[in-house]
Parts: C-alpha cells; structure tokens; sequence
C-alpha cells in the first residue's frame, strides 16, 4: 500500500494489481479457513510435490509422471497440515476448483482465491517480476518452491572472488584492504598524508597511510591507527596489536575458558556415556567443540547430578562486578560517547560501550546464490561466476515465458455499474501464443465478470519491432474476434466488472496459456514422437534437433482494481 | 556577505531569511543542490549535496553537513560538526581533514581554469 500518494490523514489508497500464483503454498481445504468458504470440491494438485517451505520435508511420494488423479485422500490430508502452519494469522477464503486443462497433456490443479495483499504475500500471490518459470515441469515456481545455492563468494568493496577454500579461513570477511567505518559502518578509504600538499604533519615514525571515512569523517588516527603501506592492511601484523579480531580468537577470555569447563564435565560424560537419555551424537558434538554442545551440557549435567555428583568447578577467570563500566555508564552526559546498538554488534569481541574503543571491522563477503526448482532439481537462475558481472548464465525468469499482464485501461469502480477495463497481455515468446480465460466465479464476494473475449492469440515478440514507433496493427489471418486492441506483441481485452460490494475489488481469472516450445531431446516422454525421430534417424536423415510442440500452463491470477465506491444512495 | 573562495555549484540556493546580513566565511563549498537558510557560517564547510541549513541557524568553522541532511532550526552549530546518515546523525569530528584544503585549493584552481572557456561572463572591464 503506497502511503505516500494518499494524502494526509487518509487511509492508504489501495493501488490496482495484477498477481500470479504459486501452486505450491495452495492452503488446504475448508478444515483450516477460518471464514465459511464456498467450498465445491476439495480438491488436491495432481503433483504432490509441491511442499510448503515452511514445513520443510522433501515430499517422498514424487511422482515425476503426470497423471491425472482428481481426489485422492492422502494428499489432502498432507496438505492439512502444511497449511495449518501457514495460516497462522491471516483470515482467508478458500475456493477449490477442479481444472482439466483440455488441450494440455498434463492437468494442473490450481488453488482457490482468497484475500491477499498487494504485495506478493506469503500465501504465494505474487507479481510477475518476482517468479521463475521451470521449462521442465512447466510451472510456475515462487521464490519458496526454488532453492538457494551457492555460486560465489566476494568483497562488496573490491569485488575481489574469494576462493571458496579461503573463506572460511578468513572468517568470511574481506582479506584485502577492505573495512568498514565504526561509527557510521560505511566503507573506510585509505588516505596518505600527502607531503606534496603542503600539509606536513609530524612524520610520524609509524608511517603514512591511515583510514578515514567519507560519511562521518572518521580516521584511524582517532585511536592511533597508522600503515606504512597501503596495501593488505588485513593481514598486516600492526592490525593485530590494534584489535581484537578473529585471528586471535582463540585466545579471547571466554573461549579459554569454554574449553576449561568442557574438558572439566567431559570426564563425567565417559562414565555416565551409557545412560539412554544421552543421545550418540552428544560426544561427537562436544568434541566438534559446536555451540549446540552447550545446550546439552546443561540438560545432561542437571541429569547426572541426580545420580553422582560433579565436582566443584572453579573457573579460572572471575567475573568481577564491572564497576568501573557501570560508573562511567552512570555519569554519561552526552550520548555521542556511547555507542548504539548497532555499532556495538559490528564488533562483537568486546561489544563495547565506549566510542573510543571501536575499531574499524573488515567487510563481510556477499555470495551470489543460484535457484533451483525444489521438484525437479533443474536450475532456474544461475549469475556469473565473475563478481564484476551482473548478468545470468541461465534466467528463467516468469517474465520472459508468460504473458505479463497489465491493466491498460480503469473506469472508476462504483457498486452495481458496470466498468470496463481493459487488460494487456504481452507474449515475450518468439513464438505466437494462445491464451484463453476464464473467472473464477467462486470467490467472494463475486463480482460479475464479463469477459469478451475468452480466447485469443498473441504474436511474437519481434527485436526488430522494438524500435518502432507507434502500435502495428497487424491482423495475423487468424479471426480473432471482439479483442479490443492488438499491437506488435499484445493483445488488449475488454472485461467488464459489475462490483457487488464496496471496498477493494479484486478478481480471479484462471489463464491457460498454450505456446509452442522445443522439445528437448532429454526429457522424452512416453510418446510417439521419439520412436519417429529414432526411426527417421536411421534412414539416414539427420533427425531433427528440435521439434515445436505445443504446451500449456494454466495458473490462476489475481487482479486488484483499486476500490469501488458505493452507490449514491 | 560572501567571503573569498566558495565554490557554489549548480542548484544551490542561498537566502537571507533574516532581517540582518547574512555572512558568509571563505572557503564554503556549496554542493549541488544544497539549501542555505541560515544566518551565519563561516569557513571551509561543507554543505553536500541536497543539503538544508534551516533559518536562523549558525554554523562554524569546517562544518559537514551530508548528502539529504538538514539542520534544525535557530540552532548554533559548534565547529567541525558532522550531520551524516539517513537519520542525520551527528558526531563532532576530531583529527584532521587532512587532505581538505589541499583539494580544495585544487578544485579552485581547476574552476578558474576552466570556466572562463566556456562561461562568457563580461568582463569588469
């Protein structure tokens, strides 16, 4: 909701919208809504891949065949629980349809409709540009049903690619000259006290360079910080002296003394190793020295003093009563010599709270993550390996397979008028494509939908036509009737909407979208047509590398039309 | 009142909202942009781009204001103040701005340079 184009004192103006959905986070049926939906059939997706991420199992009973299989127990009741975990605090309507696609070989089940916001919403409605089209399964995929790779590591400052094998070394922090301001956490720039100019300071002994910031003028002089060479500053040993970073870490305080207290209770843990309640895994845990150990101490030592008793364990580090802190906390009269909270967690060895003992951190690495389909195992985006470039081996993108739809055309909403309003689909294909629509007339509240033309094509998507001005009307020889405009890779249709009730109007339409694509070799199906290119092959005939077939995706959409007013009584 | 050496750039608005004279030191940048309300200030400040001295306010010596900050108004702003930040933060900075002068002097000259090629300005005599 765009607060900023409402003005003062009024509630947000709701923005009209157009949504995808996901098959994957479907809610389940009526058991888990908590409004009276119109249910007619409960219905399951043929393809019990699909899982909630927020359940997080691998569904064991993928199907990669494609059978149409209209109700089936089982996996409704898989779905019960999958959305009972989604619903947690929004209200929704749930409408379940059946869909047999008619001209596609597989069926697809889509979801129902129900309330969701403008944005693309967690119960998987979201807006073209975020989604990624799977070329083997033929669907949609949403953020949650692809899974994160990763591809690389590198320096957001230097844009150095950091070997995989040196980052955990290096604690994923850049190892180049790269640090980030303490105060106000912007990249730090090395600075020479430049002799040419004029501005000879006292040549300090130490050397030159020095670090400052650019935002909050900031430098490393402030606590002494100076380099004679303006390189690897990282790993110069003067770095060491003047903080307390992670190459040291193992002779930080508390970890001494982390180690002391599990070398002191793991004899306890050979005797006792026996007992039932101690999982396995516990020992090998405590000797990976993981953090996990810790929470399994304390359950497990509260279990073995029931039975023996530990010895005393004296620490060998006492933890005094922080005085001296707690008087200079007490008696601060200007804040801008503590430090926020955010500043405090940038350096997390000493989380102090004097500004005078911040030091300047060295910069996290970013990774670049690749997607890939959670069903299939296909890649659906993959970036470059190189840091400095920002393109894609392999894009995906929903954007450049399906129509993107957009509302060309709003008359103003009001209750029981009609309006129309026009939709544009854009075919990105070089390829002519088919789309027919239907509304989803079980939502509520049901608008009354008039679509004129239920059924039509789109041409291609042509470069050339790019960079010419002014629509082409191009009348492609098939009879297309009742569409409201047609330029070089759209098509705009008429619908016209009879609000029934005021407030955010917003429409479910089903759109099955037919193109034709090249079949890949790879992924052969039970079919005729492979036999034909094996046959053809052997006659000598170079068979055929690719072949056109049609496919179709059907998925339901949500469109949002703004408000509707209410009628002048 | 302006000083010598002040380099305003493109966009930039200076107004005297007082009922005084409003001075100005030597050595201001006024990046592009930049707003100047107040009443006094004086040398080698900074005003960044987009930057907002509200009315009535004074600023000292070596003063920064970042890029989209503002000031408040009728405030008197110590030397060497820093605004930064998306919340307009503020510090005092110590130590030197080592470099500032010297760039400064540069920028000067390179504008002296290069502006009367192409700014036909008419010349006093």
């Amino acid at each position: 909701m765009l607060a900023l184009n409402a003005p003062p004192g009024q509630a947000p103006v709701i923005q009209p919208f157009v949504h995808y959905r996901c098959l994957c986070s479907s809610p389940g049926p009526s058991a888990t809504a908590s409004r009276t939906p119109s249910t007619t059939r409960t219905a399951t997706p043929t393809r019990t891949t699909h899982r909630d991420d927020k359940d997080m199992d691998i569904d064991p009973t993928t199907t990669p065949t494609t059978t149409t299989d209209p109700t089936t127990s089982s996996p409704s009741a898989d779905l019960v629980p999958a959305t009972a975990a989604l619903t947690l605090h929004q209200q929704h309507h749930s409408h379940h349809q059946h869909e047999q696609d008619s001209a596609g070989e597989r069926s697809k089940t889509p979801a129902e409709v129900y309330d969701s916001g403008n944005n693309s919403d967690p119960h998987g409605s979201h807006s073209l540009s975020r989604l990624y089209f799977c070329d083997s399964c033929d669907e949609i995929r949403c953020p949650k049903c692809a899974q994160d790779e990763i591809v690389c590591f590198y320096c957001p400052n230097c844009l150095f690619d950091v070997p995989t094998a040196s980052v955990k070394s290096e604690k994923h922090k850049c190892s180049r000259n790269c640090f980030e301001c303490p105060i106000c956490q912007s990249t730090l720039s090395v600075v020479s006290e430049d002799p040419d100019a004029g501005m000879i300071t006292a040549v300090a002994a130490t050397g030159q360079y020095h670090l400052a910031c650019n935002v909050c003028q900031w430098n490393s002089q402030e606590i002494g910080m100076n380099f004679e060479k303006p390189t690897g500053l990282a790993g110069n040993p003067l770095m060491d002296t003047w903080t307390t970073d992670c190459k040291t870490e193992d002779s930080l305080p508390d970890v001494k003394e982390f180690d002391r207290l599990k070398d002191h209770l793991e004899k306890y843990f050979r005797v006792h190793s026996l007992k039932p309640g101690l999982p396995s895994s516990l020992l090998t845990s405590i000797q990976s020295g993981t953090l996990q150990s810790l929470r399994y101490v304390s359950t497990s030592s509260h279990k073995a003093q029931q039975s023996d008793d530990i010895a005393h364990y004296t620490p060998a580090v006492q933890v005094m009563e922080d005085t001296e802190n707690l008087e200079k906390l007490m008696s601060i009269t200007s804040l801008s010599e503590t430090t926020t909270m955010k500043q405090r967690l940038r350096q997390l060895q000493n989380q102090t709270y004097s500004t005078q003992r911040l030091q300047p951190q060295r910069i996290q690495l970013r990774i670049k993550r690749s997607r890939r389909c959670r069903s299939c195992r296909h890649i659906l985006v993959k970036p470059e390996q190189k840091s400095q470039s920002t393109g894609f081996k392999i894009n995906l993108i929903a954007l450049s397979q399906l129509p993107n739809i957009t509302i060309a055309g709003l008359q103003p909403m009001i209750v029981q008028t009609v309006s129309r309003v026009i939709l544009r689909f854009t075919n990105p294909r070089h390829e002519e494509a088919h789309v027919s629509l239907r509304y989803g007339d079980g939502a509520i509240p049901n608008h009354g939908v008039v679509i004129h033309s239920p059924s039509f094509t789109i041409s291609p998507f042509n470069v050339v036509w790019e960079y010419e001005v002014g629509t082409m009307v191009t009348a492609p020889g098939a009879v297309q009737e009742d569409v409201y405009e047609r330029t070089a890779n759209s098509t705009s249709i008429a619908l016209d909407i009879t609000p029934a009730a005021a407030g955010e109007v917003k429409i479910p339409l089903l759109v099955t979208f037919t193109f034709k694509s090249h079949k890949l070799q790879s992924d052969t199906e039970p079919s005729a047509l492979p036999t034909q290119l094996v046959v053809s092959g052997s006659k000598d005939h170079p068979p055929p590398e690719v072949e056109l077939i049609d496919k179709t995706v059907a998925f339901w959409t949500v469109i949002g039309f703004g408000e509707a007013l209410p009628t002048f009584s | 009142m302006f000083g010598s050496g002040n380099i305003v750039e493109e966009n930039a608005v200076i107004i005297n909202r007082g009922p005084e004279a409003l001075i100005i030191g030597d050595n201001n940048v006024f990046e592009v942009g930049s707003v100047m309300e107040g009443m006094k200030i004086g040398n080698r400040n900074t005003l960044e781009v987009k930057a907002h001295v509200k009315s009535g306010t004074w600023l000292g010596d070596e003063c920064v204001i970042g890029t989209v900050c503002a000031t408040n108004e009728n405030e008197i702003l110590p030397d060497r103040t820093v605004i930064y930040g998306s919340r307009g933060d503020r510090r005092i900075f110590t130590g030197s701005r080592a470099n500032q002068a010297a760039v400064h002097s540069k920028h000067l000259e390179y504008l002296m340079q290069f502006l009367p090629k192409y700014n036909h300005a008419r010349s006093s005599s």
